[in-house]
């Protein structure tokens, strides 16, 4: 059991990593951090990470990460440079992504054709410890690994100045988008990068994900672990040690899904694999009573900007 | 507008023309598909239907400053409750199973966005978290039942018994005569839904005054809760999972609500920057042109994923032009 557990679960944690620890990052820097589910963004450029020259492995994670940060200069671009809203953007930036995924594959993999979709398989990836399960293991290190110099500024300290300008405490966020504004920093810059930097990190995510699932691409391959990181972070509550911690766990749980029931335990997997959301809702109390006591908020949204306001003991939004 | 579409369009043609194909006569070909027959024109129709329905409610929800991206779950709920309530309503032959079942379509619907609306006021969590984490729950739940109570024994893939004939859906006349598949298209759900969807938007637009304007609120008699207008877009969605199970699919299948939720409420968004009277008109476009790339992939071989990039990136140029010009 210890051992399936150890050989399986960094196959299904590693994506889930990659995804949470770009949240807290970005939400450091005023932007939300909407959770991107299914073949979305990074997956756009990875079809052609299974030919020629991306064979190499690092080639294959500099394509995505290039792909992922392409689709996030995108995003940046609309919400940042426009003020449209982060959530309707980047999830119809998840439509695009996902139909140009669907469409490169089929073009790149036989002319058109729109039916069987066959990529030449990822070669499987260099094992950093001979001896030991080797494709489970490289996967389970190198995007962690890839992110330290991320990881690093995961942990700065929350007294810099950071355009954060939308997040759970809005109070704090205007004195800090104030700070920003008053050392003469461009906060659309800031912004800009730093999400382009973190939708990068999708890249590597989904290149492992494809990576531990037969090592071929295929539609649906994501599974919405972009969800499953959102709700890792939730259940940390923002910390990403924790995150990775509950990334860890979430993929111990769906590794042991489908084996729950040959042990003979009356546990659905359906069950197993709801737990993970029910989990984070249960931890995710308390994340809306701090815009009461915001006053008035100025944010992105939909249309314009949208203002925060409170009355008779309710939130309201208006224009 | 415009030129966001033309942009858009422009970028497809790049893409087509990267696979080796005539852009014009993709083009040409999706046209044809979407509107080139009362047939093509009814299956457009029929597409629209849980996009017109789940983006009324979301639009709603908007309007009233409630952020309700959970209708993906609310419309695999409310096809669950359709197909509980046909498979086992008493008389099967009797024309009002349709009635229950989408009165049941609604109540799961409504039930499940009561359960959001629960937990957002009951534990104050925000409710884009709680609606988008119960998007998950609600599938598994879906795949839980059809695994279950609901499931057909003996069926390879999780999926119910087929609904009772009077549990079905009825067919517009003069759309669904020529039809190939006739019992999968043209069902009534499109009319129902522009029918329900346009003065449920006006409608809205009183919500939104009531609760964005504190002066509004003491002057106006109307006071409606943040609970409410997510029971009315649990229902609305519900229906839309409910018409989909009963004039498409007519049993419920796994993963049949995938992607109706987040395109409806992306769509709406998208479009909802633009004049109200022209929201349900979009929608409707957007359901004929994917009718239409159906048509593009047959006659032409581009791919029909095409016609979502085409989709994505106009949202993308409308979001961006329309909230620079505010």
């Amino acid at each position: 059991m210890i051992d399936f557990l150890a050989r399986r679960n960094p196959d299904r944690n590693a994506p889930f990593v990659c995804g949470a620890w770009r949240r807290p990052f970005r939400a450091r820097r005023g932007v939300r951090g909407w959770p991107r589910g299914h073949d979305a963004d990074g997956g756009v450029f990875q079809p052609s990470s299974g030919r020629g020259p991306a064979a190499v492995s690092l080639v294959g994670i500099g394509l995505a990460l290039a792909g992922g940060a392409a689709i996030g200069l995108v995003v940046a671009i609309v919400t940042v440079r426009y003020r449209a809203d982060n959530m309707v953007t980047g999830l119809t930036a998840n439509i695009v992504a996902a139909g140009l995924t669907s469409y490169l594959l089929r073009v790149l993999s036989g002319a058109g054709r729109p039916v069987a979709i066959h990529l030449t398989p990822l070669p499987p990836w260099a094992d950093p410890w001979p001896g030991r399960p080797a494709r489970n293991r490289a996967v389970a290190v190198r995007p962690p690994a890839a992110d330290l110099s991320s990881d690093c500024r995961l942990h700065r300290p929350r007294n810099l100045p950071a355009p954060h300008a939308s997040g759970p405490d809005f109070a704090r966020d205007r004195r800090k988008s104030e700070t920003v504004f008053a050392s003469g920093v461009d906060p659309m810059r800031v912004r800009i990068v730093a999400v382009v930097a973190l939708r990068r990190r999708r890249g590597p995510r989904r290149r492992s994900a494809i990576a531990s699932a037969g090592r071929n691409l295929y539609r649906w391959h994501d599974r919405s672990r972009g969800y499953l990181a959102l709700a890792s972070l939730i259940v940390a509550r923002w910390n990403p040690l924790g995150a990775a911690l509950a990334c860890l766990a979430f993929g111990a749980a769906e590794a042991f899904e489908l084996r729950l029931q040959g042990f003979g335990v009356p546990v659905s997997s359906y069950v197993v694999q709801m737990a993970p959301y029910l989990i984070a809702l249960g931890r995710a109390r308390g994340t809306w009573p701090h815009v009461e006591n915001a006053g008035v908020h100025r944010t992105t949204a939909v249309v314009g900007p949208m203002r925060i306001e409170t009355f008779e003991g309710r939130i309201a939004l208006g224009r | 507008m415009t030129i966001a579409i033309g942009l858009s369009l422009i970028s497809a043609a790049l893409l087509v023309a990267m696979s080796g194909h005539n852009p014009l006569a993709a083009f040409a070909a999706m046209a044809t598909g979407a509107v080139g027959s009362p047939h093509q024109i009814g299956v457009a129709l029929n597409r629209a239907t849980p996009y017109l329905l789940a983006g009324g409610g979301v639009a709603i929800c908007f309007r009233a400053g409630v952020i309700n991206i959970g209708a993906e779950g609310q419309i695999a709920l409310g096809g669950s409750g359709a197909a509980a309530v046909a498979l086992h309503w008493p008389d099967s032959a009797s024309a009002l199973a349709v009635v229950a079942a989408l009165l049941g379509a609604a109540a799961f619907g409504a039930l499940w966005a009561a359960v959001a609306t629960a937990i957002h006021l009951g534990r104050r969590v925000h409710e884009v978290l709680v609606t988008l984490l119960l998007n998950f729950v609600a599938l598994l739940l879906v795949q839980q039942v059809l695994s279950g109570p609901l499931g057909q024994s003996g069926a390879g893939f999780l999926q119910s018994p087929a609904m009772p004939a009077a549990a079905t859906l009825w067919q517009l006349p003069g759309l669904g005569c020529e039809c190939r598949i006739s019992d999968r298209a043209c069902r009534g759900g499109g009319i129902v839904a522009g029918a329900l969807a346009h003065p449920l938007w006006l409608r809205s637009a009183r919500h939104r005054g009531v609760r964005a304007a504190p002066r509004l609120t003491r002057a106006s008699p109307f006071r409606v809760s943040p609970g409410a207008v997510m029971l009315l877009a649990g229902a609305l969605a519900g229906l839309a999972g409910g018409v989909e199970v009963l004039g498409v699919h007519h049993r419920l299948i796994e993963g049949f609500s995938l992607g109706f939720g987040f395109k409806g409420r992306n769509r709406r968004a998208a479009w909802g920057a633009r004049a109200s009277r022209r929201r349900t008109g979009m929608r409707s476009s957007s359901a004929m042109l994917e009718a239409g790339s159906q048509s593009m992939q047959r006659q032409i071989g581009v791919p029909s994923a095409l016609i979502f990039v085409i989709e994505g990136v106009t949202m993308l140029f409308v979001l961006a032009a329309t909230v620079r010009r505010a």
